[in-house]
This record gives C-alpha cells, sequence and structure tokens, in this order.
C-alpha cells in the first residue's frame, strides 16, 4: 500500500507559502501522492488550481482530487482543465469524482442537484472516452459502486475505520465482478490527523462537517491525534487491501507533515 | 454528576447500577410509569452465551441473574410432525419480572432514587441535570421529543406475532411450524422457569384475518392458539395470556442517539427482531458501552455520548441487518416446505448470513456431518463430502462439484462462458467471442475431473458495439465503429449511450437456433440463454413482452438434445417469467439481477445474490446458479446445503 498525504487547502490559515512548501516536502519524505479535497461553499482552494500549484513544486508524487464534486463543473471545462494539468504535471493526476454531500454547493453554482447521479455518470462516460483522459475513480456509496465499475480505474472511500472501508472495498470488487471488468479495481481510502494540537483538529473537522449534525462529533472524535493510531490505521488499511491511503491534515502547519512522515515510517 | 433516567426497564435500571457503581457521589434518579411488580411479557431470553461483559460491568447483579438463569444447549425445529434437534446454541432465560427485580434492588442497595407510577408527559421538568437519559422503550417519548435531532426512521414488519406463556418448561429452545387451514402458525418457545415457558407466536396477516383473530377477544385469540398448538404442549398443558395483542414488529433506528444532555439508548434508539437475539441484551450492552465512557470522558459530556454512539451504532446496525434478514425469513418460511427435515433446519440456522457451514460445524460437528451424508445422497454411507463438492446431475450431465468459474482448469464443475454473440452484431464490443470462433469442447480431452463449459449464448441488443470492457462498461465505440444495434423497442440502454432499432424477432430465432446447432457440433454439453441485463431478449421481457423470449427458447430446446440440460441467465423479477420458462424445458437459471436497465441499484454486500437465487429456486421449482459477492468455499457450502442454489459462482481470489 502507497502512502499519500493530503494538500492544506481547506484548513484554517492555509496559504500558498505553506502549500508550496508542504507539497515540496511531502515528495521529499516519500508521500506517494497529494490528494485535495473539493467545497465551494467553504473557505478552501479549488482542487484543479491547488493541485496546480503543487504539480510545479514536485516531480513524483502523484495528485489525487478525493473527490471532485463533478456535477459542478461543465464537462467540457473540467475535461479541459484536467487535461492541461495532466500535461502541466506530466500525467501525474488522478481524477476522483463523486457527488459530493451538500446541497449548498450546488446552490451556490447554480447546479440542480436532483439530477447529480446521473449528470456524474454522463460526465463520466464522456471523459472516459478522450483518449486524453486522466485516470478516473469514484466516491460515494450505494450507486457509486457501479459508477467506478462502470466508468473508472477504482473507487475512493469517504473515510473511516478500516472496517468501514472493508465493507465498502468488498462492493467495489463485487460491482467490479459484475461489471465483467478485468483485474480489480484500484482502492483509495482516506483519513484525517493532527499530531499535536489535537483541538485545533477537531474545530476544524466539526466546522467543516458542521452540515451533517452529530455526525461531524464522531469524525472529530476519529481524527488519528497519536502517531499510534497513525500506525494502527495504516496497517488496518493495508490489511483490507486498500492501494493508495492519503491522510488529511486538519492542522495547518508543517510540523504536522514531518510527524506525520515519522509516524508512518516507524 | 446528575442524571435522570426515564424509564425502568432493564436499560435504564442497568444504566443507573453501573453510574453509582463507578461513583457514588452521582445522583441517580429513574422515573417510571408502571408500578416496580408490573411486568409484561414473559421471560427475557439470552442468546449466545456470551454475557462476559455483564460479568466485568457488575459482577452482583452477574451473579444474580444468571443463577437464575434457565439454560440449555441444543435447539428443536418441528417441522412436518418431525423434531430435528441441533446442539451448540447456547441460550439462557430468565421472568422478564424476576430480572426486573434483581436489578431494582441492587438499583436500590447503591443508592438510586427509583420512582415509580409517575407518568411523563414533557421532558422538561427532567431537563435540570447533567445527563437526561431516554431508556423510555420503542415508544418513547424522549426519541419523539428530539425527532428532529435523532432523526428516526420507523417502519413495521408485515407479519403479525404475539407473545404467549406456557404453563410447563419446554426442554429446549424450540420453534414449531404448524399448518392449520387458516395458514400457517409458527412459535419460538423457550423455557425461562422450570414451570414456564415464553411463546412467541407469529402469523402472516393474512392467516390472521382467516383464523378471525383480527375480531376476536385476548381470551378468544388464547384459546385458538392453544388449541393449534396442542399437540406441541400435551396433553393438559395450557398456554398463557398477558395483555397479549397480535402485533407488528416495529422498527426503530435513528441516525442519532444524542444531543446537549439527551441520549437514548435501547428499544427507544433501535429495535431489532426477537427472531435474531434479544432487544434486552443490546440494552444492556447500551447501559455497559455508555457507563464506560461517561467514565472515561469525566468532564467531557459531549465526548462521551459521541464515544458511546460511535461504539453501539456499529454494532446495533449489524445486528438489525441481521434481524431483517431473519424476520423476513419467518415472514416467507413456507416457501421451503417442500424441504426435507434436516434441509430445512440447516437452512433455518444459516438464515442470515452470520452463521456458514463452519460455523454449524463447530457449533454441531454430528449434525453437520449427518446433514452431508444425506446431503450426498443418504444411501447408508457415513462419511460425505462437504455440499460445495458434492456432484450435481442435470439430464445426463453429472458436475463434479457445485462451483462455477469463468476459466478452465481452475478446479470448478461448471464452467461458464462471458456472452457469446450469436451474431456480428449481437456483439457486446470487438472483444465477444462469436459462436462462429468457438473451439471445440476441451471436456474429456486430458482435463479430467469432470469440468463441464457452458456456453451462454446471447445478444447485447442496445447494449452492443461498446468500447472493451479493459476501459470501463458501456462506454460507445467512435460512432465509425460502431455496428447496428437492434432491440425491442427504439430505446438506448443509458442517456450516452446510442439510440437501436426494434428488431425483428424472426430472423433472430433462426440465428440461436443455429448458434445452439453449432455448439453442440463442437462437443459442449451445456448451453445457456442469456436473458439478463438489459441485453436484447431481457430488453422484451422489460417490456412483459415474455412472447418472443418464450418462442425462441422452445426453438433452441428443440434442437437441443433431450439429454443434455439447457440454461438460462435471467433477473428474478419476474417469477412468472421464470416458470414459463421451466416449462419450456429449462433446467438450470443463472440468476443475475444487476444492469437491466442503466440506473438500476444493486445492493453489493455479502452473498448478495444468494437471496434471488433462493426465491427463484424454491419459488419455481428450477435449479439455480447463485451470482453475487460469494468469495469463499464455506459461503458455497452454505448456500448450496441451505437449498438456496444449486451452483454458485465463485469470485476469484
Amino acid at each position: 500500500m502507497k502512502v499519500g498525504v493530503g494538500l492544506p487547502t481547506s484548513t484554517p490559515g492555509h496559504d500558498r507559502e505553506l502549500l508550496l512548501r508542504w507539497a515540496r516536502r511531502a515528495e521529499e519524505l516519500g508521500f506517494s501522492s497529494l490528494g485535495v479535497v473539493d467545497r465551494v461553499v467553504y473557505d478552501c482552494w479549488e482542487p484543479i488550481s491547488a493541485l496546480t500549484l503543487a504539480a510545479e513544486v514536485t516531480e513524483q508524487a502523484r495528485l489525487a482530487t478525493m473527490i471532485l464534486i463533478g456535477p459542478l463543473r461543465t464537462t467540457a471545462e473540467l475535461a479541459s482543465q484536467a487535461a492541461e494539468l495532466q500535461e502541466l504535471s506530466a500525467g501525474r493526476l488522478v481524477l476522483g469524482l463523486g457527488i459530493g454531500a451538500r446541497h449548498d454547493d450546488y446552490q451556490a453554482k447554480g447546479v440542480d442537484p436532483s439530477r447529480r447521479g446521473r449528470a456524474l455518470s454522463e460526465q463520466l462516460a464522456e471523459l472516459r472516452m478522450d483518449p486524453a483522459s486522466p485516470p478516473l475513480l469514484v466516491g460515494g456509496g450505494g450507486p457509486a459502486f457501479l459508477r467506478a465499475a462502470r466508468f473508472a480505474d477504482g473507487y475512493v472511500h469517504g473515510g473511516g475505520p478500516p472496517r468501514a472501508f472493508a465493507g465498502a472495498a468488498a462492493r467495489a470488487r463485487a460491482a467490479w465482478r459484475e461489471a465483467e471488468r478485468p483485474g480489480s479495481p484500484q482502492l483509495w481510502g482516506q483519513g484525517y490527523f493532527a499530531l499535536g494540537d489535537a483541538q485545533r483538529g477537531a474545530d476544524y473537522l466539526r466546522d467543516y462537517y458542521a452540515f451533517t449534525g452529530g455526525f461531524a462529533e464522531r469524525i472529530a472524535a476519529a481524527n488519528l491525534t497519536s502517531p499510534r493510531a497513525v500506525k494502527d490505521f495504516v496497517r488496518g488499511y493495508e490489511e483490507e487491501g486498500c492501494d493508495e491511503l492519503v491522510l488529511f491534515p486538519t492542522v495547518s502547519h508543517p510540523a504536522q507533515l514531518e510527524r506525520l512522515a515519522e509516524a508512518v515510517a516507524a | 454528576m446528575k442524571v435522570n433516567i426515564l424509564g425502568a426497564g432493564p436499560a435504564g435500571l442497568y444504566l443507573a447500577i453501573l453510574l453509582k457503581q463507578s461513583d457514588r457521589r452521582h445522583q441517580v434518579q429513574v422515573v417510571e410509569r408502571n408500578a416496580p411488580d408490573a411486568t409484561f411479557g414473559f421471560g427475557v431470553v439470552f442468546s449466545e452465551g456470551s454475557l462476559d461483559e455483564l460479568e466485568r460491568a457488575d459482577y452482583e447483579s452477574y451473579i444474580a441473574i444468571t443463577e437464575s438463569f434457565a439454560s440449555w444447549n441444543p435447539l428443536d425445529v418441528r417441522y412436518r410432525g418431525t423434531l430435528t434437534r441441533i446442539r451448540g446454541n447456547v441460550f439462557s432465560g430468565i421472568a422478564r419480572e424476576e430480572l426486573l427485580r434483581l436489578l431494582q434492588d441492587r438499583a436500590d442497595r447503591l443508592g438510586v432514587e427509583l420512582v415509580f407510577e409517575r407518568e411523563v408527559r414533557s421532558l422538561d421538568p427532567y431537563l435540570d441535570a447533567d445527563l437526561v437519559v431516554g431508556a423510555d422503550g420503542a415508544n418513547s417519548l424522549t426519541r419523539r421529543t428530539y425527532a428532529d435531532r435523532f432523526r428516526p426512521e420507523l417502519g413495521q414488519h408485515p407479519a403479525k406475532y404475539a407473545w404467549f406463556g406456557a404453563d410447563f418448561a419446554f426442554p429446549v429452545f424450540t420453534y414449531i411450524f404448524k399448518e392449520t387451514r387458516w395458514g400457517l402458525f409458527q412459535a419460538h418457545c423457550y423455557p425461562y422457569a422450570v414451570d414456564r415457558s415464553t411463546m412467541v407466536v407469529l402469523i402472516s396477516e393474512a392467516t390472521w384475518r382467516n383464523a378471525g383473530l383480527d375480531e376476536m377477544s385476548e381470551q378468544e385469540s388464547l384459546e385458538l392458539t392453544q388449541a393449534v398448538f396442542q399437540d406441541d404442549l400435551g396433553e393438559g398443558r395450557r398456554m398463557l395470556g398477558n395483555r397479549s395483542l397480535w402485533i407488528n414488529f416495529p422498527w426503530i433506528s435513528c441516525a442519532s442517539w444524542h444531543s446537549g444532555p439527551v441520549v437514548i439508548m435501547g428499544d427507544a434508539a433501535h429495535t431489532a427482531h426477537f427472531s435474531i437475539g434479544s432487544g434486552t441484551k443490546l440494552a444492556l450492552e447500551d447501559a455497559i458501552a455508555l457507563a464506560r465512557a461517561l467514565a472515561r470522558w469525566k468532564d467531557d459530556r459531549e465526548a462521551a455520548l459521541t464515544e458511546f454512539e460511535m461504539e453501539r451504532q456499529p454494532v446495533v446496525e449489524r445486528l438489525q441487518e441481521a434481524s431483517r434478514v431473519s424476520a423476513d425469513y419467518f415472514a416467507s418460511v413456507q416457501r421451503y416446505f417442500r424441504f426435507q427435515p434436516p434441509q430445512f433446519a440447516y437452512q433455518l440456522m444459516t438464515r442470515t448470513p452470520r452463521i456458514t457451514h463452519n460455523n454449524l460445524t463447530a457449533r454441531d460437528p454430528q449434525f453437520v456431518r449427518e446433514f452431508e451424508t444425506w446431503f450426498a445422497g443418504g444411501d447408508g454411507r457415513l462419511v460425505a463430502p462437504p455440499p460445495a463438492f458434492t456432484p450435481l446431475q442435470l439430464r445426463e450431465v453429472v458436475l463434479a462439484n457445485r462451483i462455477v468459474l469463468t476459466r478452465t482448469g481452475q478446479g470448478a464443475g461448471l464452467v461458464v462462458t462471458s456472452l457469446v454473440g450469436v451474431t456480428p452484431e449481437g456483439r457486446i464490443d470487438p472483444e465477444t467471442v462469436l459462436v462462429s470462433d468457438l473451439a471445440p469442447s476441451p471436456t474429456g480431452r486430458g482435463r479430467g475431473g469432470g469440468e463441464e463449459v457452458m456456453i451462454s449464448l446471447g445478444h447485447a441488443g442496445a447494449r452492443g458495439a461498446m468500447r472493451p470492457r479493459s476501459l470501463g462498461l458501456d462506454l460507445p465505440l467512435p460512432e465509425a465503429e460502431r455496428w447496428p444495434l437492434v432491440s425491442a423497442s427504439a430505446r438506448a440502454y443509458a442517456p450516452w449511450t446510442p439510440v437501436p432499432s426494434e428488431a425483428d424477432p424472426a430472423p433472430l430465432i433462426d440465428q440461436f437456433v443455429a448458434a445452439a446447432r453449432r455448439v453442440r457440433e463442437l462437443g459442449y454439453r451445456l448451453l445457456e440463454l442469456d436473458f439478463s441485463r438489459g441485453y436484447l431478449i431481457d430488453s422484451f421481457l422489460l417490456e412483459d413482452r415474455l412472447d418472443f423470449p418464450l418462442q425462441l427458447l422452445e426453438a433452441v430446446r428443440d434442437v437441443w438434445p433431450a439429454d443434455l440440460p439447457l440454461g438460462v441467465a435471467c433477473s428474478s423479477d419476474s417469477l412468472e417469467a421464470v416458470r414459463a420458462f421451466k416449462a419450456a424445458g429449462v433446467d438450470l437459471v443463472r440468476v443475475l439481477n444487476g444492469q437491466r436497465t442503466w440506473d438500476a441499484r444493486t445492493e453489493y454486500g455479502r452473498m448478495y445474490g444468494a437471496a434471488a437465487s433462493d426465491r427463484v429456486r424454491n419459488e419455481c421449482g428450477v435449479q439455480t446458479i447463485a451470482f453475487g459477492q460469494i468469495t469463499t468455499v464455506d459461503e458455497v457450502n452454505t448456500i448450496v446445503a441451505a437449498g438456496r442454489a444449486d451452483l454458485c459462482m465463485l469470485d476469484p481470489l
């Protein structure tokens, strides 16, 4: 299993200097990929722009959206953005797409959320048939498993303990079988960490996930706040057959990255 | 800490005990509508033995409770005048009245303030505490008051059930299935004292009406039910009533269990069908988890309640899921009334995916060994291979085992091909094998092991002219490379796929017949016609046009040798269609429910295809292949032994 790290693009205090430094250092520390999230109605950076910036200061790391809310962009717009970044990064983009979890993101963009599942499927079909398409992943639950098998190279899980990942991974594989796709799906997982300053990390998660109601507390409580917790999490994901696990910061500080690298290496 | 607990059932009382026991300074009050000695229902049953958690949580109450237990290990299935006994299922029972008395005593001695006979009409007077616990049962006022926060989902199971008692102790946990002129009566019976048993009686709504129970008094309904079960009770023994009403089991689950200082637990937060485990055990485990979280997070109530929820919700959800499967099993159990008693009992034991062949073998090796010899044909043998490795005869063809794979040389009893196109226009993609390209059958030429190959003939219909599967599914070829598409009507399969033209059925029949002949000439002994997944033939079935598929089937059956089996791949959506296929000479149905329409949704849980196969096999009386996340030989054993399928497609490693 490869281990990647998220870029600080939505944590409080994110800025250009931190992002450049973070991306550069993450690659030096051996993280296999740099991940970004996508939200419109939140103080954060647009994922493709952030990855474009990161692409400039890195050479090897894959650049992954986990996930990008596909239906919020027109397919033509997304395809050209993706193709451009793919070229700029010498083919390092992995485009993870989903419908997202929030209606207000759709309202902000003036997109009808009621047709988002269908819109995403149509978008994926179009992207996939473009010879310039980057590798695709699909995230989400329910219909997302077949969507991943139908249009993509794999499935990206939304986060949670290894056991939750295992359940989703089994479904993603089952859909892959049903679709008679050769081989097996790429399986990506993700988690949050705050090594030191757990309180700030929890505050950020409560705020970021406030729209989920009581669920935000659970996400905050699951934040990986010790090297031990990180190690157990990484091992758990590896045992469940994850191909690439991306750990997202909840605190905007370069020391977080160093501590994560130590915890993962130990 | 000041704690107000609403409801003095096992959940509320046990939480009060644990809180007081962890810190005597806590001020704990339990408020209950009823008197201390008012009880409803009879005994409480604990399955699966493991009450270790209770022992660790509070030793004194654990000893008091377990000393009062009636425990037993075997389980009896009384079905069609036979009795099957299966060992290794540890159950314990206790009178509900006794359990509450023990908990009340213990709570009282610890200094819990117990307030009985006080109706709670509003939560307001109780909110002045650090923690307010709604342990107020399935009809929880707490849950209803905070419905916007807890977001409950409520439902009802269609079957009717009622709690009765009996004036003697059944020897062990006993399932009774009794057919009457009004319909099936089932009883789940367990002893809880030397001279008492609980009997939970289940009937369908139709049976309830047929028997006139909908218009009977409590006494009349007790008398009728007793008459139904008199043979099983034994002469002179009586059933007992206790406010027994025929009700529908309420399904309750909540997105969240806490909000501010208020938390719900036990039946207030979740129910699990009585046929799989006890709500009481879940409630006691809730109390343990909640008390432990509160002890760990002394100053942070929010953290404690979140931890409680995170620990318990996944456990409860898994049990709820299994309990739904179990409830549905008992509601449709008559489907299995053709089964011989050993298989009926086996099916009952493995009704949820939680118990597989291996689990059952660990519980009662003797039962499983006897079952395996019965499954292999009886005939006086003492040992037999496990069900997955029992041969299967289909007309004159004998398959070496019950495992179906998609490649030869890997140990399967049957190999089934991907769709083989009857014509170039019928291909799914340029890589689809055509019947004209098929190599002769490899069987009998050094392979050995009796591995047979079944050719699956089909026509892609509106799903043709796609790019190869290595890229994806349903991705149309560039326009210049496409071939003309046909389907039942001129409707595209998906919004992004091309519109086909309407198919002309007559030549298609000739093409399938010619293809079938060719398959036979090549030496294959099994043939399947693909009527599934929205391909050409299924596009007719999707429009309820059964005529053409049936004509096609009859025409192929006519040219396919009478001593060789013919299969169909189709969905379980129309059992009527499957019955018609069977009548037209189909021996084997591969049940494939997915992809009939582009946006059809499949729940890809473990062994997800087994339920659909079960329905087809046992409602239509035809042999089936199950497909859908079957990943271990243990699962194949279980599905085949339980009569849910005759063959299973095993996912590759």
